[in-house]
């Protein structure tokens, strides 16, 4: 992409400025050398036709990149480049003018006398032109990157969007309004009831889906609301221990953060064993910081499918919140599998 | 209209209450047995012999395919299952009927008037562990082995095994010295397993490459694998070959 002649703007405003600067680099050193009037044009149509190294010297900085090569390396190469521009444009114009006119009084008869202005001119606005190269490179690249890297940020936001949505499991879904639908016969109440907490689940996590961050005792509750469902279908097999710290319930954290964890232990945890067995929830504080650990029985013969999806979610939401400052750990031993968070309690006074 | 025996299998007891609830409509249905979870319907079926399981796929220990695979020949099998795209997929294909959770008494209806037909008739001459081979996503490999002895099933992980040994239409799967008998093709066998861990070393034989201690030739042209435990199977020239790609 040529800096100057890819972009609109760029090249119109190349093509009314040139004319007066490619004259000037002709015209001025003619006039210096006591050049007469006649065939002047000749002269300045020279150095119009110092456009075309001019338009080409950003292939020559393209070889030495400012940013990556060797300072002296520039030089050295825009240096070389802006001398042969010079020679071949002055013996290109010593043949030009000849061929107008080799008699005197023409602008031939000067000539010898304008050389060296006219080199030093040429020179000159070579490099000129190098040195706008390089500052219109350097400006297009930091565009790119800047467009790079708000691309990114909108993809990564995308993809927290998509992860949201796909974090409550539409199997969970179908299965609850199966319960649903076999309680309305049997425990109309309970049917009820059920269809209220499915109700205030979903509430609760579109409401905290749509913020950014939500009260640790809020993603909590959503927990809580969570299991209580889950043991309306899985019975006595779900047992449920939930602990938070008291003075940890305003601090703030992403939302729908432990859900994922909580069903994943249904999932793959209690949901595999024939008698069940109690899923652990601690939140605690820990220096300063928030400490969770989820813990729950499992099978260990039960092959595992779609495991590790949950909790490459979170893995990915605790870093792009918190970076290195947030930790997870997943451990799996004599049939139980821990989960331990590790985060800074923010929001907290 | 025959008298239709049912065993319903679910580990929710709610989806089990719902089945019994609709099935009470039918005088002619009798629920021979309401099972947990796949242990307990493996036994149901050797001992009440219903005609027919009203059977849920995510179950724990023993799931729906897998008990498929061990009674399939001996009851005709309807699936209730809350959706998995595979499993739908390799039911159509099959024809065998599935209800979606939730569905209602109407879709139970059609179910079992199709399960009517198929329980007159001859059993399909598809084999349910083909059934059961298609229900997997691709790649997915199984980890562990079922065999139905009587009522009771062995369940063993695949890094108990031996090597698994065709016998007619059935395969002797050994482990230890112990050799458990499942009435699968050895062909079958070899499509659910991982590749890169059962190697078919021969016509009749699966071997469990963590086994294999190494190749001898026995006599020209002919090669013996040597396991850890200095027992010797045959090599055939092409499962020489697949030996050779891996090693």
């Amino acid at each position: 992409m040529h800096p100057v002649l890819s972009d609109r703007r760029r090249r119109r405003l190349f093509i009314f400025v040139w004319p007066f600067v490619g004259a000037a680099v002709g015209l001025l050193p003619f006039w210096w050398a006591g050049g007469q009037l006649q065939d002047w044009w000749a002269v300045a149509l020279w150095g119009e036709a110092l456009a075309l190294p001019v338009l080409a010297s950003t292939y020559v900085c393209k070889a030495a990149p400012i940013m990556t090569s060797d300072p002296w390396r520039v030089l050295a190469t825009i240096g070389l480049a802006a001398l042969i521009t010079a020679g071949l444009w002055l013996e290109s114009g010593r043949a030009w003018l000849w061929l107008v006119s080799p008699a005197a009084p023409s602008p031939y008869a000067v000539f010898s006398a304008m050389t060296m202005p006219a080199a030093l001119g040429a020179a000159l606005v070579f490099m000129l032109a190098s040195a706008a190269n390089y500052t219109l490179t350097a400006g297009d690249e930091r565009e790119a990157v800047v467009a790079r890297v708000l691309q990114a940020e909108i993809s990564a936001r995308e993809a927290e969007l998509r992860a949201l949505r796909a974090q409550v499991d539409p199997h969970f879904l179908f299965n609850c309004l199966h319960s649903i639908s076999s309680l309305i016969g049997s425990d109309p109440a309970g049917a009820r009831l059920m269809c209220i907490e499915l109700a205030e689940f979903f509430r609760e996590s579109v409401r905290a889906g749509a913020q950014h961050r939500i009260s640790l005792s809020a993603e909590v509750d959503l927990v809580r609301r969570y299991f209580a469902i889950e043991q309306l279908r899985f019975g006595a097999r779900l047992g449920v221990s939930i602990e938070l710290a008291d003075d940890l319930g305003a601090a703030t954290v992403p939302s729908l953060l432990l859900q994922p964890l909580a069903e994943n232990a249904v999932r793959h945890g209690i949901a595999t064993l024939v008698e069940g067995g109690t899923v652990t929830m601690m939140v605690t504080r820990d220096d300063g910081r928030i400490s969770v650990r989820v813990d729950n029985p499992y099978d260990p013969d039960e092959q595992h499918h779609g495991t590790g999806i949950g909790l490459k979610n979170v893995r990915a939401r605790l870093e792009a919140t918190y970076g290195s400052a947030a930790t997870l750990r997943a451990e799996s031993s004599d049939a139980r599998f821990t989960v331990w968070l590790s985060l800074p309690a923010d929001g907290l006074a | 209209m025959t008298h239709l025996r049912i065993a319903i299998v679910d580990d929710e007891a709610p989806a089990r209450q719902l089945l019994r609830e609709y099935l009470a409509a039918y005088p002619d249905v009798e629920v021979v047995a309401e099972c947990a979870n796949g242990f307990e319907a493996v036994k149901a079926v050797a001992e009440s012999r219903p005609d027919l399981l009203l059977l849920d796929v995510q179950m724990p220990k023993l799931n729906g395919f897998e008990v498929l695979e061990l009674v399939g020949r001996d009851a005709a099998v309807i699936f209730t299952t809350a959706y998995d795209e595979y499993a739908l997929k390799a039911f159509e294909v099959h024809a065998i009927d599935y209800l979606l959770k939730p569905f209602g008494p109407e879709r139970l209806r059609e179910a079992l008037a199709a399960a009517r037909q198929r329980v007159l008739q001859a059993p399909a001459d598809v084999s349910p562990a083909q059934v059961a081979a298609d229900a997997r996503p691709p790649g997915a490999w199984i980890t562990r082995i079922v065999i139905r002895d009587g009522a009771s099933v062995h369940v063993v992980p695949l890094d108990k095994v031996d090597y698994i040994e065709a016998q007619d239409d059935y395969a002797s799967v050994r482990v230890g010295d112990k050799s458990l008998l499942k009435e699968q093709p050895l062909g079958e066998f070899e499509r659910l397993l991982d590749p890169q861990r059962f190697i078919r070393i021969h016509r009749s034989f699966l071997l469990n490459l963590d086994r294999l201690s190494r190749i001898e030739l026995a006599a020209k042209d002919s090669r013996v694998a040597v396991l850890k435990d200095g027992r010797q199977l045959p090599v055939s020239r092409s499962g020489y070959a697949r030996l050779k790609e891996l090693l």
